[in-house]
């Protein structure tokens, strides 16, 4: 069995010979720099690294470290051409901090000294007071991609592995909003306004559509798995009401899923942050295949309970190990002990990728992350 | 249904544009400020922030009920009597350096500002010098709450209780903290003087450490 057969085996929710694994490929299964930069010095490799997400500082691991570390998955590297000048993009930096604005209008800084990501300071939107003003804001225009750029993913495809495109066009229905008017403005927006929001969300799902378009147009037919990131929860719930998740947010998803699948798309993945459990079978009606980053730490989603309630219906892609205790903050021994309990739990009937609960962040020891990886490659086979 | 329910109805479901209104009617009809703000108010945001506790409600539904609150306040704060205005105490707060989540912090934020106390925010990605500068410009402060989302910000909380321990300032005041990944364990392996999961128990936890 090669990489891909294996991952799509266990996305069909059979067993294939062994656990697939994604680390540093998928949607949130990824490296932050100075960790990246540790095992980079574990391995004694000497490379240029190309950065993947500036405000979170994460990278594109190379095909090298991705080859040490048996990973199944490898991910398009996108190369955006922008089709105009975009008005609010720039960036700049002062004494003691970098600053960058995005497409969106949002912007973010990072201090110099010790920073560690960026944080979101601000949005076009955040002093808005009605419609008329929202009405203002210059949408994005979906990038093209390079068409030469397609002999990359035809080349892992031709190599066995399993492909995926990790970047979205902005954040997922719920979650771009808040980035644009503020968290706050936002969720009082969608229950007080939703007239607000309808109009924003309906024409996010035609931006997506474009940028998948353009997307498909270089990659067309070499495509297994998509993703969209959409947070819906917080440590002990949802965000908002699964009401509204389901009523206001998900069939936007639906649409834009079943759009993707029509054109070739294998499967398509909603990355979810927090305790989602509560709208988990909403999240497989909307045909998501599969679920990320699995915060099984959160209130809720336990691995038991999850593959039991919702095993035969979605894939589990992340859950491996816990990153908000276990990983960072716990003994080699406790991090090998929770990586095979996990395994364990998940591996049964397929339907499991094994990955980190989110990606791996810069206080992560390499001790620890090398005991999860050796206790995964010990016992991964079926 | 009494112009003072009308008022809780609006506080607790968020209309924000009526409150202003049936304020004023309810000072026309007689009812006094006092009563407005701590029956109308205070207590119902108390209510509002159980439910979002026991998740009853969500965060939007706190979010706007906490907006209405505080546009009532503006209403009524004039009116009230000097010896009414006297706050409960006073709290300051911060997400921890490094760290941009917020939102949890904001809750909490409104629940002990909705339950009597001034409060300061100092926004995100707060360094250890400015709290010590904001203890030290503000010696009626009794607690201060420390907000970290994120394994990698969690270290800051212990640096900067030291902080406040050295800078001779934690017999002033209290430090509590909290944030996703804290628990009541990490709260005492640091030495904060407390931990609350959520805002309403935030605030419980701040009138107690207070007082
Ligand atoms: C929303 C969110 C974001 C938003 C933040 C927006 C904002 N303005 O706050 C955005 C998208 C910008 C973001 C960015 C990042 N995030 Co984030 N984010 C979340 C998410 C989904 C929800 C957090 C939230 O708002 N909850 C809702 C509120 C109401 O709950 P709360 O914050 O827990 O607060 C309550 C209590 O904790 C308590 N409380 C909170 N503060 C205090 C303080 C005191 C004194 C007291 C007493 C109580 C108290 O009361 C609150 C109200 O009841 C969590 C998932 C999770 N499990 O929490 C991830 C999460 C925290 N993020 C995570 C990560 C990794 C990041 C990034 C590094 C990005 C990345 N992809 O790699 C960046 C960090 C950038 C930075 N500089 O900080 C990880 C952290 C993992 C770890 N190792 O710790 C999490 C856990 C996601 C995950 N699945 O792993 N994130």
């Amino acid at each position: 069995m090669n990489a891909r057969e294996r991952v799509l085996c266990a996305l069909s929710h059979k067993e294939p010979d062994r656990i697939p694994l994604d680390l540093g490929a998928g949607c949130s299964c990824k490296f932050t720099k100075y960790f990246y930069v540790k095992l980079l010095d574990y391995f004694g490799i000497k490379e240029d690294i190309e950065m993947n997400h500036i405000p979170y500082q994460l990278v594109n691991a190379s095909d090298k470290v991705l080859d040490l570390l048996k990973c199944d998955v490898r991910s398009a590297h996108l190369h955006p051409v922008p089709r105009e000048k975009n008005p609010y993009a720039r960036s700049w930096e002062t004494e003691d901090s970098y600053y960058l604005t995005n497409n969106w209008g949002v912007e973010y800084r990072m201090p110099k000294h010790q920073g560690l990501y960026y944080d979101l300071i601000g949005g076009v939107l955040f002093d808005t007071e009605d419609d008329e003003d929202d009405k203002k804001f210059i949408w994005p225009i979906p990038e093209k991609f390079p068409p030469a750029d397609r002999r990359e993913l035809g080349n892992y495809r031709a190599a066995g592995y399993a492909t995926y495109v990790s970047e979205q066009f902005g954040n997922g229905f719920l979650q771009q909003g808040p980035l644009m008017w503020g968290f706050e403005n936002w969720f009082a927006m969608l229950v007080a306004e939703p007239e607000r929001c309808e109009p924003f969300i309906e024409k996010l799902l035609t931006k997506k559509i474009e940028y998948y378009d353009n997307i498909l147009e270089v990659y067309g037919g070499l495509v297994d798995i998509c993703c969209e990131a959409d947070d819906f929860g917080t440590q002990r719930g949802t965000f908002i009401s699964p009401k509204v998740i389901r009523e206001m947010i998900l069939p936007y998803h639906k649409k834009l899923n079943a759009y993707l699948k029509a054109k070739g798309v294998g499967f398509m993945t909603l990355h979810s942050c927090g305790s989602v459990e509560a709208v988990i079978p909403d999240i497989i009606e909307a045909g998501f295949d599969c679920l990320n980053p699995v915060q099984i730490s959160a209130h809720n989603m336990s691995p038991q309970h999850l593959k039991k309630t919702y095993g035969k219906d979605i894939v589990f892609w992340g859950g491996g190990i816990n990153t908000q205790f276990t990983l960072p903050n716990g003994t080699p021994e406790q991090v090998r002990e929770e990586t095979k309990r996990n395994m364990d739990l998940f591996a049964r009937d397929g339907g499991f990728v094994f990955s980190t609960v989110h990606n791996v962040q810069d206080d992560v020891p390499i001790e620890n992350f090398i005991a999860m990886w050796e206790t995964f490659q010990d016992n991964c086979k079926y | 249904m009494n112009r003072m329910e009308e008022i809780r109805k609006a506080v607790e479901t968020g209309r924000r544009k009526q409150i202003a209104g049936l304020i004023k009617e309810a000072l026309e009809e007689g009812c006094s400020p006092f009563d407005i703000l701590n029956y109308g108010m205070i207590e119902t945001m108390g209510l509002v922030g159980e439910k979002f506790k026991t998740g009853e409600i969500y965060v939007p539904e706190m979010l706007v009920a906490a907006r209405t609150m505080k546009e009532g306040v503006e209403v009524i704060k004039p009116l009230l009597m000097s010896g009414q205005t006297a706050a409960a105490g006073k709290f300051i707060i911060g997400t921890v350096e490094g760290d941009l989540h917020d939102i949890g912090k904001n809750l909490v934020a409104m629940m002990v500002e909705s339950s009597g106390f001034a409060v300061i925010d100092l926004g995100v990605d707060v360094a250890p010098e400015k709290f010590i500068a904001a203890i030290r410009e503000n010696p009626d402060c009794q607690v201060v709450g420390l907000s970290a989302l994120l394994t990698t910000t969690m270290p800051s909380l212990g640096k900067i209780l030291t902080a406040v321990r050295e800078a001779g300032l934690h017999a002033q005041v209290k430090i509590i903290i909290g944030g996703a990944p804290i628990t009541q364990e990490y709260a005492d392996k640091i030495g904060a003087d407390g931990f609350a999961a959520d805002a309403a128990s935030a605030a419980t936890l701040v009138k107690e450490l207070a007082s």
